[in-house]
């Protein structure tokens, strides 16, 4: 680790202002706005890969046959790689643009080739626009106003017959990935307000292709076609996370900074691989408890979330404090302190600390709130036939034909447990934190305070003796009214 | 699916007299069942609304908040007191498949780690809407 | 699993609601009407299921909202045009005209008969009211799914509980009128509580129905625990009435009758009151209730209570009343932790007790200092009953020690701060005889010679103990150690203790009760008896080692004592200046000289010095008879007795010896050798000496004769010395002599201690340094203020201290 020399502070706002005029002056201000839930401001939530070796052609080989190391590797040349990977993003981007100016037909028609024939009829972007349709008059309560208001007059009349520019784009982009086998995928400054459904799915099979005539003949060329796979979705104007990406398993590092995303789906546990995670520059109040799974039993060692609208500690409503051990701590200075140590740093230095726990929340089979649950219920762990149901649907691969008119008329309040049931599926399913049974109603939800800055650092060092804890807002849910705190399986 | 064997064996003998009812389609069982399940027994039969008739204990058939309520013997509905339950918007597919559920709660409910229940997708639509008629 | 996966998902036919569905009109008369049935008890052939239906096929063709206004029409109606109607006929003129009719009976009976009619009815109405609502909510629960998940509306239960509250209860009876049927519900409840207050009996479990209504009915919607009705209508009713209720029994009963009956009716009210909570009105009142009592009944009151003249708590401590104690306690604590009123009555009475015992004690006034020339006989008399007096003042006390412990344990329930009070007026009385201390040492030392023969373990220490306990309120610790040394040098000298154990148990106590530093010098008392013990028996060998040539051994019996650890100046009765040793006889001196020998060649550099005043010697004496017979008697006699009677083996039968000439042959002090003549001279039963003239008086010039005809039928007989040997109360001389001594030694200690808090502060405040020398000082004796102001004079003079500032004023240490 000689290499990592310390380096000035890196601008706040990456020089790339040409391409995406528009977005520096609001990210500007929002960027400053949130910065008080950002106590290390020293350090950039910026996605290091655009200034990591991977982009220099020369060394991008000997980088991906041991994906563990190249972790390492990476992180060395971040701040070296500065200055030059400006100019080389800028004359990538350049790159993509020609080609759709030249080929834009051609790509429109693997378009649809590669979108999976599952939905014969539907075109997916335009089952969106029909949610959206049907937002405007009522039934979708989720979709932000702001994003109706512009986009959805213009497109419903256009959209059916082409694309928007924005789409197009991406796709191009995906496709000549999967051409080049390319696994860094770079979708960032894309204007996307969505993913359109089916752009991911195929990044599922890329493969690289193997670089024979450049590098010198050895073993490890023939095991480095797996791919490193990258996603860049930064500096869009997504506010949900498509399901698709999920699917991704062999995703290693996810960047969604600078979106408008309020909740990232739990469904991100799915992603076993992930190493490195940017969500900084969102409007989060809390993470999904799944992050905290990826850090814990998965291979995430990186997790950018600073700056966020995250729910701060100090205000929060909280049940249990804990000590180091799990005991029940007797004061919260006790457990937002590490203890201090001397020598080298022990286990505890490193691994996220749990430091406490928010009030259970539990909601009634329909998902609806109880203030206070009935005291005699027996705490089953038993889904309801509701969410039994609602499971079987989700799950069969059909569900997508019920037309939004069949679930309407469903009576009572069917048609809203079934919205639930949709969002969920599209956000790539949930499984209970407790007992790890898939469900769609949630009948319990809490917050988790756990203090996770080794891995906001990216595993640089430990923490310090006697350090104060800075915990991050962790969201479980459970499946039924016995999957709660302390309710072991 | 391991569970559903299980289910099949546990409640055999309360099923034996609605398996025969459904192979047999519709048959009309008003009167016999009235002398052997008076309204506070240990049974209780639900019937559907194309006539099967499923007999089922009784605290069974009470993990249906709605069921519940009817057979509440304080509150004195003729459901209360006959102990019988037509349930006229309902079919023998779909409460047979409701019956399984009752059976498979109860059995589960103290358990840890519960089982999946298998749900046959085609009816999933139809059984959310029973369960929402019924309260379970 | 795979052949199902291909399986479509079955579109739902239209819901399960029936084809008909949107028949609104159709399904609502069909539940409208089933829903009268509820109301009229006529549900039994009504099928659940089916009226579930009917407003499920409402609900899901979206006329929920419709359904539940229509609902909610129909329970107006129904408690517009039936219910109420009902209630208000049960309401008989008598009931809303009639008001504190207690006074005339059969007013009373008829409003209370009416009164019941009424609840009875009412407790139905609800009660039919609660029952078909719950049914009602039950068949309509799909309906209240839908519209509670809109959080817009109440349940429809809820909202026909209300329409029950405003419709039923908050109308007014007549058309005419503005009361309510509530107010009729409040007023009827309040009267026929005072009519069980007042000694009937009403029919509780109806009142308590009618009270779970009001509980069970809230001012609003959101049904928080605050807006019960009966916290907001009835309650304060209640607590008003009871107010009224208890400020005039208080005063009725503290006009007409005593503290006892006070305490029982209120105790008799406590328990009632909170009875009546449990059983006929609400539990969520009791606390409120019991501060209405405590407030208006006792609080006002308790102080006049006991001290009510003749049957206050003085009287019950007089008589030993412990159970109205205990009421009067019971009741008091609950006004106030203090317990002001009882803790100042119970301390006057001690106090006053306590005063009566010192008068007793000290009632036979000492009699005028003697002086010597009165008679012995007249003498002595008075001060052994002064020390049986101090003796039985000490039992005084203890009695009432255990009196009031036992009231303390019985009736004041072993509190706190009553034992306190008791305490610290213990401390007052006694303190306040200013002959505390020697009073109680001489108690001690009465038992420890005599009072313990006889006695068990146990007995003698509880014995003990209780004179502990009376150490405990004694504020001049030093003093009574100054009296306790006294007397105890006196029993170990003389070997009066009746038992060693017991006077180690009893350091050993009062080690624990005052602190090491107090018992040091007695223990170091105890040490050199031991010491002196082998030091006699190490001398006994010695002298067999040394070859016996002397024909006749003297056996000594030695006690060496550390002069800085006794009480010297009692022995040596020093208040003459020089005091030269007096002459022993040759035997005797030759045996001192060579235990001085013996015992400085083992220490050397030490002192002795001989306290002949404190010994006692056995001596053989042989009487000639006329008849020519001898007789021979062992006489047990002081040491300076000793010395007399050998004088007398040199002087021939007949002759005498004059005062003069004994006192110049002897040089005993003239107050010893008085003493010592009269007890062989006087003393009817030791005259071994015979005196001229035969008088009480010793004078210069008379004479002494070796009585040949001494008679006694013991072999030995024992001589004591006349006044001194024996512990007694002192007279005032003494007493001066002791205050003199003890102020010496208190200013040696405030010196001592000045010096040292002085030493350690360098400089420091004078009121700082006061209060420190107390605090320091306050385990042995409370100092005067004045005392410890002249020895820091006397500290300045002397150039310990200095002055250093005047303002305020300042030592400084000077080192």
């Amino acid at each position: 680790m000689d290499n990592e020399i310390p380096l000035p502070p890196p601008p706040r706002i990456r020089h790339r202002a040409p391409n995406t005029p528009t977005v520096p002056s609001s990210l500007h201000k929002t960027y400053h706005q949130l910065s008080r839930f950002d106590d290390r401001s020293s350090q950039p939530s910026s996605d290091p890969a655009l200034f990591s070796s991977d982009d220099i052609p020369a060394s991008g080989l000997e980088n991906y046959h041991a994906p563990a190391v190249s972790g390492c590797r990476k992180r060395r040349y971040r701040g070296t790689w500065w200055g030059e990977m400006v100019k080389d993003t800028k004359r990538k981007r350049v790159d993509f643009k020609d080609k759709r100016l030249v080929d834009s037909g051609v790509w429109m028609g693997s378009d649809d080739s590669g979108v999976d024939s599952l939905l014969p009829s539907e075109d997916a972007s335009i089952w969106g626009e029909e949610l959206l349709h049907h937002s405007t008059v009522g039934r979708v309560g989720d979709v932000v106003p702001g994003e109706i208001a512009a986009g959805a007059q213009q497109r419903v009349v256009f959209k059916k017959v082409e694309e928007s520019r924005e789409h197009q784009l991406a796709r191009a982009i995906v496709n000549d990935c999967l051409e080049k086998g390319q696994d860094s995928v770079d979708l960032s400054i894309g204007g996307l307000q969505q993913i359109p459904q089916g752009l991911l799915r195929p990044l599922q099979h890329l493969t690289k292709l193997p670089t024979v005539k450049e590098a010198p003949i050895s073993e490890d060329v023939y095991s480095s076609l797996r791919p490193f796979l990258r996603m860049f979705l930064a500096g869009n104007s997504l506010s949900d996370v498509p399901g698709d990406l999920f699917d991704l398993d062999a995703l290693r590092v996810l960047s969604l900074r600078n979106n408008r995303l309020t909740e990232i789906p739990p469904a991100i546990r799915k992603l076993t691989m992930l190493q490195e995670v940017n969500l900084a520059v969102n409007e989060l109040r809390f993470l999904p408890w799944e992050l905290l799974w990826l850090i814990k039993k998965g291979d995430l060692k990186h997790l950018t979330v600073r700056p966020n609208p995250l729910w701060r500690i100090d205000e929060a409503e909280i049940t249990h404090w804990f000590s180091l051990d799990g005991a029940p701590a007797t004061s919260p200075e006790e457990a937002l302190t590490l203890h201090t140590y001397e020598g080298p740093a022990p286990e505890e230095a490193w691994a996220p600390i749990h430091v406490a726990t928010g009030p259970v929340r539990l909601f009634n089979m329909e998902g609806v709130m109880v203030d206070a649950p009935p005291t005699n219920t027996n705490e089953s762990r038993v889904p309801s036939l509701r969410e039994v149901s609602l499971l079987a649907f989700t799950q069969s691969p059909f569900s997508d034909l019920v037309s939004d008119t069949d679930m309407a008329n469903c009576p009572g309040l069917v048609p809203s447990l079934l919205r639930q049931a949709r969002a969920v599926r599209n956000g790539g399913g949930r499984c209970c934190t407790v007992c790890h049974r898939s469900f769609v109603i949630a009948r319990a939800e809490w917050i988790e305070w756990w203090d996770c800055s080794v891995y906001e650092n990216g595993l640089k060092g430990p923490r310090s003796s006697g350090e104060k804890l800075r915990p991050l807002p962790f969201r479980r849910l459970g499946c039924s009214w016995a999957c709660v705190p302390d309710a072991s399986v | 699916m391991p569970s559903l064997p299980a289910f099949r064996l546990s409640i055999a003998r309360h099923f034996s007299s609605s398996t025969s009812n459904l192979t047999s389609s519709q048959s009309h069982t008003h009167g016999n069942n009235h002398g052997i399940h008076p309204g506070s027994s240990e049974y209780v039969t639900l019937v559907s609304g194309d006539g099967f008739e499923f007999i089922v204990p009784r605290s069974t058939a009470c993990v249906s908040g709605t069921i519940r309520r009817m057979l509440d013997p304080s509150s004195r509905f003729s459901e209360a007191v006959t102990g019988r339950c037509v349930l006229e918007n309902m079919s023998g597919l779909v409460l047979e498949k409701v019956c399984e559920y009752l059976c498979y709660n109860l059995k589960n409910k103290n358990q840890t780690n519960v089982p999946d229940m298998d749900i046959p997708p085609e009816l999933c639509l139809e059984l959310l809407m029973a369960a929402d008629y019924l309260d379970t | 699993m795979a052949m199902r996966a291909r399986q479509k998902i079955r579109a739902p036919r239209k819901g399960l609601a029936s084809s008909k569905g949107d028949d609104f009109e159709a399904n609502w008369q069909a539940l409208s009407g089933s829903l009268k049935r509820i109301h009229t008890k006529d549900a039994s052939d009504l099928s659940f299921e089916q009226l579930y239906r009917n407003a499920y096929n409402i609900i899901v063709t979206m006329r929920g909202h419709d359904l539940y206004e229509r609902v909610k029409q129909l329970e107006r109606e129904w408690l517009e045009t039936e219910v109420r109607s009902w209630v208000n006929a049960a309401i008989s003129p008598s009931l809303l005209f009639a008001q504190d009719a207690l006074d005339i009976q059969d007013q009373a009976n008829e409003r209370r008969a009416a009164g019941e009619r009424f609840l009875t009815v009412l407790r139905e109405t609800w009660e039919d009211h609660q029952l078909s609502m719950g049914m009602i909510t039950d068949v309509l629960m799909y309906m209240d799914r839908v519209v509670v998940a809109d959080h817009r509306k109440p349940s429809i239960y809820v909202a026909s509980m209300a329409l029950f509250r405003d419709i039923v209860l908050r109308s007014p009876v007549r058309p005419d009128t503005k009361t309510t049927v509530a107010d009729v519900l409040e007023s009827t409840v309040l009267f026929l509580v005072q009519l069980e207050r007042s000694g009937q009996i009403i029919e509780r479990p109806l009142i308590r129905h009618c009270i779970y209504m009001l509980e069970g009915l809230y001012e609003t919607i959101t049904e928080e625990e605050s807006s019960k009705l009966y916290l907001t209508s009835f309650e304060p009713a209640f607590l008003e009435a009871s107010k009224t209720f208890y400020q005039k029994e208080g005063q009725r009963l503290v006009e007409s009758a005593d503290a006892a009956t006070f305490c029982k009716v209120a105790m008799e009210r406590i328990t009632e009151e909170k009875e009546r909570c449990a059983s006929t009105l609400s539990t969520l009142s009791e606390s409120k209730i019991k501060e209405v009592l405590d407030n208006e009944l006792i609080k006002r009151n308790i102080a006049e209570v006991v001290n009510l003249e003749g049957t206050g708590v003085r009287n019950m401590l007089d008589q030993d009343r412990l159970d109205i104690l205990r009421s009067v306690y019971v009741l008091s604590s609950r006004v106030d932790s203090k317990k002001a009123p009882l803790t100042a009555v119970v301390q006057k009475c001690i106090v006053d007790m306590g005063q009566e015992i010192n008068t007793l004690a000290t009632a036979p006034a000492p009699a005028p200092e003697p002086t010597g020339k009165k008679a012995v006989k007249e003498k002595e008399k008075p001060m052994n009953q002064q020390t049986t007096s101090a003796i039985k003042w000490v039992d005084d006390i203890l009695a009432l020690k255990k009196k009031f412990d036992a009231i303390w344990v019985d009736s004041f329930m072993s509190d706190q701060v009553m034992q306190s009070a008791i305490t610290t007026s213990f401390s007052d009385f006694i303190n306040s005889n200013p002959r505390s201390s020697e009073h109680l040492s001489l108690f001690f030392d009465e038992n420890l010679k005599k009072g313990i023969k006889g006695k068990t373990d146990s007995e003698v220490d509880s014995l003990l103990d209780n004179g502990i306990t009376l150490l405990r309120y004694i504020k001049d610790k030093d003093l009574f150690e100054a009296y306790y040394k006294k007397h105890l040098s006196r029993r170990l000298l003389m070997k009066r203790s009746a038992s060693m154990d017991a006077e180690r148990q009893m350091i050993s106590k009062m080690k624990m009760e005052v602190g090491n530093q107090f018992t040091q010098r007695l223990e170091s008392m105890f040490k050199d008896m031991t010491i002196s013990e082998d030091l006699t028996s190490n001398y006994k060998d010695h002298i067999r080692k040394s070859a016996s040539q002397d024909s006749k051994p003297v056996d000594l019996e030695i006690n060496v004592l550390t002069s800085t650890m006794w009480p010297m100046e009692i022995m040596s009765n020093t208040r003459d200046e020089v005091q030269l040793s007096c002459v022993f006889p040759r035997e005797v001196e030759s045996v001192k000289q060579s235990f001085e020998q013996f015992y400085l060649s083992k220490h050397s550099g030490r002192k002795l010095s001989w306290q002949a005043s404190m010994g006692t010697a056995d001596i053989r004496a042989t009487f000639q008879r006329p008849n020519g017979k001898t007789q021979r008697h062992e006489l047990n006699v002081s040491t300076y007795a000793m010395i007399i009677l050998l004088l007398f083996n040199d002087v021939a039968p007949g002759e005498s010896l004059t005062f003069a000439e004994i006192q110049s042959r002897t040089r005993i002090p003239d107050h010893d050798l008085i003493r010592n003549l009269q007890s062989l001279a006087v003393a009817p039963k030791t005259r071994v000496l015979k005196k001229e003239p035969m008088s009480r008086e010793v004078k210069p010039t008379d004479r002494f004769f070796f009585n040949h005809e001494f008679q006694s039928q013991f072999t030995k007989v024992r001589i004591g010395v006349v006044s001194g040997s024996a512990n007694k109360v002192e007279n005032n001389d003494q007493r001066k002599e002791t205050e003199k001594k003890m102020n010496e030694e208190r200013g040696a200690s405030i010196e001592a201690a000045v010096v040292r808090i002085m030493k350690q502060r360098k400089t420091l405040p004078h009121s700082k340094l006061m209060s420190e020398v107390l605090g320091q000082l306050s385990s042995r004796f409370v100092p005067d203020v004045n005392m410890i102001k002249r020895r820091i004079e006397s500290l300045i003079d002397r150039e310990y201290l200095e002055r250093v500032g005047e303002d305020p004023p300042t030592y400084g240490y000077i080192a």
